[in-house]
C-alpha cells in the first residue's frame, strides 16, 4: 500500500517567500517587445539567486530581453536543464489594470501561469537542492526573454542550443495542466501574414473604381478556417486582422496574421503550400496578395529518449506517493522543441497548474506552486 | 420667355466682368476654414454688406460658438410671386494656413484659391444674379439667400440643418450653389449615407493549448463582411462598404473581439430601409456558434432624391438653356452629400451643383473655370425671369 504524499516539506515561511517572489515577478510588465521589462524580471531573479550563492550570467540580446543563465554544481559533468522564459504575451499597462492577486487559492495577473509561477518553482528547487547539499547532477537554469514571439529576430535559439550542449535531461517549467499530465511532445507552429492590396476609392463618389481588400480577405479567412482538421490536430487560427483607414473609402489594404499548429514536419509543408494557394487565388479582381511566414516554430518531437525519461519520472512519483502523471501531446509550442531536436530527453509543462493562458482569464492554482516544487525536488533527488 | 430682359442681363454681365472677378478675388482672400467660427462670421458680415447694398436686409443668425453665423436675406419681400432661393455654405474644407496670403489667382482661365470652387464661386454667382436682376428692373418675385457657416463639418455642432429646412419652405425652387461639375451637368440626386459600426464577440483561448474552447470573432466577421458587401446593388446606386476592420490582439490567441465600420450609400429612402433591415438581420445571424454581435448606427445623412419635382425643375433649366442659347446641360447623380437634402425635405424643388464649374475640391489643386461664372449668372437669371413658366 502506497501512502499518498500530501506533505510538501515546505514551511509556511518559505511559502510566503515564494508568493512574494511570484508577486514581484508578475508585477513587472514584461511583454516580449518590452526589453526593459523583461530584463527587470531577470534582475529580480538574479537577486534571488545571488542570495543563494548561485552565479548568474546573461547572454545579451540587443532588441529583446537577455537570456539568463544560472549554474549550480560541476558543469563539466552531464547536467540537468531547467528551461523557461521571462516574457509574457501582455502589453504594457496590464499590470496596472490587473496586478498579481490571490483569491480563494486562485492566483491572477499577467503571466502568473505562463510562466512566472514556473520560474518560482525552478528557483526554489535550486535553493532547496543547494541547502540540502545535492550533488548528483549539476543544474543549469536557462530563461529566455522572447519565447512568446518565438525568438523572432533574435539569437536566443542559437544561445539555448549552445547552452544545452552536454545536458543529460531537460525540464521545462511551462504552464502545468490541471489534469496532472506532463508534456512529452508539442505541435509546431508557423505564422503566416497575408497582406491584401486592393484599390482605394471614395465610397460615395466612385465606389465602382475601388477593389475592396477587406472583402477579398473575408473570402480568404473562410478558406483558411476551413483548413482546420480537429481529427489530426492540425489547426489554423486567424488571430489578428487590420484593414482600411476610414469607413468612407474602399479599403486599399487588409492584413491578417495566422497561427498554424502542425503535428509534424510533413504537415508543416503541406499546410504552407495550402496557404500559398489561398494567397494566390483571387476573388475580387484587381486585388493582389502577398504571403510571408515570419515565424516557424518547430514541433517538440516525440522522441524515445523522452519516453524513457517519462517512464522513470512516472515510477519515481508513483513510489513517492504522488498523483499519477500521464503523458500529453500538447498544442502550444515551447522551447522544448530545441532540446528535443538535440536529442535531449525533455519533460515540459512542469510549472504551476492553471487555465486561461494568453487571456485575461489566466488563473493559476496556488497550492500547485508548493506541490510542484515538492514534486520536482522528489524527481531530481531520485533521478538516475 | 422674355428675350429682351435676358439680353439686358447678358449685357450687364459682359459690362461687369471685371467687377465680378474683383469681388471674387476679395471674397476668396478672406480666410474661411470651417473649424474657425470667427473667420466664417467675418465672411458672413462681408456678404451682408454686399447683399444689403442690393436692397436686402440680411440677418446673421447665430448657429453656436463652434459654427459661426448663418446669413439669410430677401430682396423684394413685398413682391407677389413665390421666392426663388440661392443656398449654399460659406465655410471651406481646408485650413486657411495651408495657403499663402491673398491666395486668389487666375491662370489660363482657371481661378485658384481656397473655396474657389467649393463653394465661394457659387455665392458670387448668386450675388451677381441679384445685382443683374436689380439692374434690369426685375420685380416679379422675391429672391432669397441662405448661406450656412458649417457645411463642411456636416453641421455637427449646430442646428443649421433644421434652420435650412425651415427657411427654404414655400419657395418656388432653389439653386444649391455647390461645386459645379466640369461637364455643365446639374445634380438631380445625391446619395445619402449611413454609418454602422459592428462589434462581434467570440471567446478567447490559446491557439495551441486550448484551441477548441475558443470561438473566433474574426471568422464570424468574415461571414458577415461577405453578407454586408452582398447588399450592394449598383443599379439602384446602393453600396455597402466595409471600410475598416480590426480584430484580435495576438496571433496565438483565438480572437475574442472584432469590429468593422460600414459606410452605406443609397439614393432613396426605400433602399436605406432595405439595407438597414438586412444589416440588422446579418448582425443577428450566427454563422459561428457561440458568437454575439452588437451594432451602432452613426450619422445618418438623408439622400437628395431624384424625385419628379426635381426632374421637372431640371427639364425647366434644360429648356431655359436651349431657349437662350446657353451651354447644354445634363442630369447628374452625385455620390457626396450636400444641404440640398434639407431643402428637399422642406418640399422645395432644388437642383444641386449649381456653382462655378471646376475640379478637385477639398484639395490644394481645386480650381474653377472663370467663364462658367458669367454663363451661369445669365442662365439662372433667365430661369428666374421665366420662373412663371415652371410648373410642377
Amino acid at each position: 500500500m502506497i501512502k499518498r504524499n500530501r506533505c510538501t516539506g515546505i514551511t509556511d515561511v518559505e511559502k510566503n517567500d515564494m508568493i512574494s517572489l511570484w508577486r514581484a515577478l508578475v508585477d513587472i510588465d514584461s511583454g516580449s517587445e518590452n526589453k526593459a521589462g523583461v530584463d527587470a524580471v531577470g534582475k529580480k531573479i538574479e537577486e534571488f539567486l545571488r542570495q543563494q550563492d548561485i552565479c548568474v550570467r546573461y547572454e545579451v540580446c540587443q532588441t529583446r530581453g537577455n537570456v539568463l543563465v544560472a549554474e549550480y554544481g560541476d558543469m563539466t559533468k552531464p547536467f540537468i536543464i531547467f528551461l523557461g522564459h521571462m516574457d509574457t504575451v501582455f502589453s504594457d499597462g496590464t499590470v496596472k489594470k490587473r496586478p498579481f492577486r490571490i483569491e480563494k487559492n486562485k492566483v491572477y495577473g499577467p503571466g502568473v501561469l505562463d510562466m512566472k509561477g514556473g520560474i518560482v518553482i525552478a528557483l526554489f528547487v535550486m535553493k532547496k537542492l543547494k541547502e540540502q547539499g545535492y550533488r548528483r547532477f549539476p543544474i543549469k537554469l536557462i530563461l529566455a526573454g522572447d519565447e512568446e514571439i518565438a525568438h523572432q529576430g533574435s539569437d536566443t535559439v542559437t544561445c539555448i542550443r549552445k547552452e544545452c550542449n552536454g545536458a543529460a535531461v531537460a525540464f521545462n517549467f511551462e504552464t502545468g495542466f490541471m489534469d496532472h499530465s506532463i508534456v512529452t511532445a508539442r505541435k509546431g507552429t508557423f505564422r503566416a501574414v497575408f497582406e491584401v492590396y486592393g484599390k482605394g476609392a471614395h465610397a460615395g463618389n466612385n465606389p465602382q473604381d475601388g477593389c475592396s481588400a477587406i472583402k477579398e480577405m473575408a473570402y480568404k479567412i473562410l478558406e483558411l478556417e476551413n483548413l482546420n482538421d480537429f481529427k489530426t490536430g492540425n489547426t489554423v487560427n486567424v488571430g489578428v486582422i487590420t484593414g482600411g483607414t476610414v469607413a468612407n473609402a474602399i479599403p486599399e489594404q487588409c492584413n491578417i496574421i495566422v497561427d498554424m499548429r502542425f503535428i509534424n514536419e510533413t504537415y508543416k509543408n503541406e499546410y504552407m503550400n495550402k496557404f500559398k494557394k489561398i494567397a494566390e487565388t483571387v476573388h475580387i479582381p484587381g486585388t493582389k496578395t502577398i504571403i510571408t511566414f515570419p515565424i516557424i516554430f518547430d514541433a517538440m518531437n516525440d522522441i524515445d529518449e523522452t519516453k524513457q525519461l517519462f517512464d522513470q519520472v512516472q515510477t519515481i512519483l508513483y513510489r513517492q506517493g504522488f498523483p499519477t502523471i500521464t503523458a500529453k501531446k500538447a498544442g502550444g509550442g515551447s522551447d522544448s522543441a530545441h532540446t528535443t531536436a538535440m536529442g535531449i530527453p525533455t519533460l515540459c509543462a512542469m510549472g504551476v497548474q492553471g487555465t486561461g493562458n494568453h487571456t485575461v482569464e489566466e488563473t493559476a492554482d496556488l497550492e500547485s506552486l508548493f506541490m510542484r516544487t515538492h514534486m520536482m525536488l522528489t524527481i531530481i533527488k531520485n533521478l538516475k | 420667355m422674355n428675350k429682351k430682359m435676358v439680353e439686358d442681363i447678358k449685357g450687364y454681365v459682359t459690362a461687369h466682368k471685371e467687377e465680378i472677378i474683383q469681388k471674387y478675388e476679395e471674397f476668396i482672400n478672406l480666410p474661411d476654414f470651417w473649424r474657425d467660427a470667427a473667420n466664417v462670421t467675418v465672411v458672413g458680415e462681408w456678404l451682408k454688406k454686399e447683399f444689403d447694398a442690393e436692397g436686402m436686409n440680411c440677418e446673421l443668425v447665430d448657429a453656436g460658438p463652434k459654427a459661426g453665423k448663418t446669413v439669410i436675406g430677401i430682396v423684394g419681400a413685398e413682391r407677389t410671386g413665390k421666392p426663388v432661393l440661392f443656398s449654399g455654405h460659406m465655410d471651406t474644407a481646408l485650413a486657411s494656413d495651408l495657403y499663402p496670403e491673398n491666395p486668389f489667382r487666375i491662370e489660363d482661365g482657371k481661378a485658384y484659391g481656397p473655396g474657389v470652387l467649393d463653394m465661394k464661386g457659387g455665392i458670387i454667382i448668386s450675388l451677381f444674379c441679384v445685382k443683374a436682376l436689380n439692374s434690369v428692373g426685375f420685380k416679379e418675385r422675391p429672391i432669397k439667400i441662405l448661406f450656412a457657416p458649417d457645411e463642411e463639418g456636416l453641421h455637427s455642432f449646430s442646428k443649421v440643418a433644421d434652420f435650412i429646412q425651415e427657411n427654404s419652405k414655400g419657395c418656388l425652387f432653389a439653386f444649391n450653389m455647390e461645386t459645379g461639375l466640369p461637364n455643365n451637368a446639374l445634380a438631380v440626386g445625391r446619395k445619402g449615407r449611413l454609418g454602422i459600426d459592428v462589434f462581434v464577440e467570440g471567446k478567447s483561448a490559446h491557439a495551441g493549448a486550448d484551441f477548441l474552447s475558443g470561438i473566433s470573432s474574426i471568422e464570424e466577421m468574415a461571414h458577415k463582411v461577405l453578407a454586408f458587401q452582398g447588399l450592394t446593388d449598383l443599379e439602384k446606386g446602393t453600396t455597402v462598404n466595409t471600410g475598416v476592420i480590426n480584430g484580435g490582439t495576438i496571433p496565438n490567441a483565438v480572437p475574442a473581439k472584432c469590429s468593422a465600420s460600414l459606410d452605406i450609400r443609397f439614393e432613396t429612402m426605400e433602399e436605406l430601409q432595405r439595407v438597414r433591415e438586412s444589416v440588422k438581420n446579418i448582425c443577428a445571424e450566427n454563422y459561428v456558434t457561440g458568437t454575439t454581435c452588437t451594432w451602432k448606427e452613426l450619422n445618418l445623412f438623408t439622400p437628395f432624391e431624384k424625385k419628379d419635382d426635381i426632374i421637372k425643375l431640371f427639364e425647366f433649366m434644360k429648356q431655359t438653356a436651349i431657349t437662350y442659347d446657353f451651354p447644354e446641360t445634363s442630369p447628374a447623380q452625385v455620390g457626396g452629400c450636400s444641404d440640398a437634402t434639407y431643402i428637399q425635405l422642406a418640399g422645395t424643388p432644388v437642383l444641386c451643383s449649381c456653382g462655378v464649374r471646376g475640379e478637385w475640391n477639398h484639395t490644394l489643386r481645386e480650381y474653377a473655370l472663370v467663364d462658367s461664372l458669367f454663363e451661369r449668372i445669365c442662365w439662372y437669371c433667365a430661369a428666374i425671369i421665366d420662373a412663371g413658366e415652371f410648373k410642377l
